[in-house]
């Protein structure tokens, strides 16, 4: 390449972009056919890609960046950073084992139902702590004044993580954490895994990848938790690929993933006790061959993109033919993989039809042909939460962005955070 | 002179989802705002010509084959400057 002058380029664009501004309106409201009327506010902005929110009933809203550390912002828009990241400065404290890289670090934090009395929260990060690394669910207390958390407590402290990188796509060490936290109404704490680009992971009887995790506060295996022989107890599902959504319908308290696809088939799925997603990217296995670094996960063509259709036969999410009995998803993004990241249920009659529906957040990725499709899908059940019944786009009143999570507010509002730095609040009416 | 309307059109469809809408990086994908031009260009021509650089070059090479000699230097200077 030649016979461009950097300097030269950059005084015409600079001018050129001045003329023609990019602004953004801080209120808008959008309508149209079979889609809610939104208003949208930013709650927060500049952030280093926040990941996850959690809320009390009057506002308070802890959050988390991913190489920073856990905040919590009050009802008066105060933000105090309470947990930092190894050393990250400005924090009240710091976890000194706490790391990121690729796609670890801070993910997922809850409020414990109990708060009120046990000042109780719940936050999953990488940590160098053990060597392998692994990922750990922390439990801390959080003052009175919300003004520092202490008493970390790592209730969970062996969820795989992947040390080094492979010949994979997005394979830099760091990779599938999953990384939900989440509490259902019964008082149960779920965690959901991934599976670090190791092929053994996902059906592996013990190792804590690929799961969605039921547990107590202490870390314990719920007691009706029903894994087959052999499994760790504190397993309700497995054979997962990067579980990053969970969500537990408001009647009848059914926990429900939003999972990412591996170049095809996001998938949703309604999860049964000690189920099996049917995941299994061994190499050797269903009829494959070798696959690099003994992952099979992109093959038969990870380079390159391929039909969606026939990369699924090759190397499918739910592979029903060795696994008969696996979990069938309810829905697979229309065969694509695009990022499907969290999940959460509208609860207000303000939403009117989307009442009790799921809403999924997208991040968008765009390799070989696939639509980027950043967006907020919301995803209606059947009168008998057993099938989806309708998927319909959210007309958003801002700029869509790589959406990691999507949490109900107490004020009924949805709140969903993007990685590019933004948490926003989308309210139905307008 | 470059052509901002094609810059724009080519962030949008390939950098924006995994960069962000100010390149100013998401997740694991790096920061482009506050990079020189012609580092930029440089990196883009060894994708283009399948040349794994990083953990994410699978995704960049897809994207980068794509490209013309005139794209590249549109796309360059646009992400290193259009965010300022």
């Amino acid at each position: 390449m030649s016979g461009y002058t950097t300097h030269s380029k950059l005084s015409v664009i600079a001018s050129l972009l001045a003329a023609t501004a990019i602004s953004s309106s801080p209120l808008l409201a959008q309508s149209g056919m079979n889609t809610t009327s939104l208003t949208h506010e930013v709650v927060l902005d500049g952030l280093e890609n926040p990941w996850d929110m959690a809320f009390l009933d009057d506002g308070t809203m802890l959050f988390t960046e991913k190489c920073k550390g856990l905040s919590v912002r009050m009802p008066d828009g105060t933000v105090t950073a309470l947990y930092g990241v190894a050393d990250t400065v400005g924090y009240a404290a710091n976890g000194a084992d706490l790391f990121c890289e690729g796609q670890a670090g801070m993910m997922g934090v809850a409020f414990d139902p109990d708060f009120a009395d046990n000042r109780r929260i719940y936050v999953y990060s990488t940590s160098n702590m053990s060597d392998p690394h692994t990922n750990r669910l922390m439990r801390f207390t959080v003052s009175d004044d919300f003004a520092s958390v202490s008493d970390r407590t790592d209730i969970i402290d062996d969820v795989p993580y992947k040390m080094a990188a492979s010949d994979h796509p997005f394979g830099g060490p760091g990779a599938h954490n999953g990384g939900r936290v989440r509490f259902s109404a019964d008082g149960a704490l779920w965690l959901t895994t991934g599976d670090t680009h190791n092929g053994e992971v996902p059906q592996s009887p013990t190792m804590m990848g690929s799961k969605v995790i039921r547990i107590d506060t202490d870390g314990n295996a719920h007691a009706d938790n029903s894994p087959p022989e052999g499994f760790d107890a504190r397993t309700y599902t497995y054979g997962h690929r990067n579980v990053q959504g969970i969500a537990f319908h408001p009647e009848t308290g059914q926990a429900i993933t939003a999972e990412h696809g591996p170049w095809h088939s996001d998938e949703i799925t309604i999860l049964e006790n000690g189920g099996n997603a049917g995941w299994d990217p061994r190499p050797n296995v269903a009829g494959r061959g070798d696959c690099p670094d003994n992952y099979c996960g992109y093959s038969p063509n990870q380079e390159e993109g391929m039909n969606r259709y026939e990369r699924a036969a090759f190397m499918p999410m739910t592979d029903f033919d060795t696994y008969p009995d696996a979990m069938p998803p309810v829905w697979n993004n229309n065969g694509w993989s695009q990022g499907m990241s969290s999940a959460a249920f509208l609860e207000g009659d303000a939403w009117g039809d989307w009442n009790d529906a799921m809403v999924v957040g997208i991040m968008g990725i765009g390799f070989g042909g696939t639509p980027i499709g950043q967006r907020l899908d919301v995803i209606q059940f059947n009168e008998d939460v057993a099938d989806v019944e309708d998927v319909t786009e959210m007309t958003l009143p801002m700029e869509s962005g790589r959406f990691r999570s999507v949490v109900m507010g107490p004020d009924g509002s949805l709140y969903t955070s993007i990685d590019e730095g933004t948490i926003y609040k989308l309210t139905p009416g307008g | 002179m470059i052509d901002v309307d094609a810059a724009q059109d080519i962030f949008r469809k390939s950098c924006r989802a995994c960069h962000g809408n100010k390149a100013q990086g998401a997740s694991s994908y790096p920061a482009l705002a506050d990079l020189d031009p012609a580092y930029i260009a440089t990196q883009l021509e060894r994708y283009r010509a399948g040349e794994k650089i990083g953990p994410n070059s699978i995704l960049m090479i897809s994207h980068a084959k794509r490209l013309s000699d005139e794209d590249i230097v549109n796309i360059s200077v646009y992400v290193a400057t259009a965010f300022d």
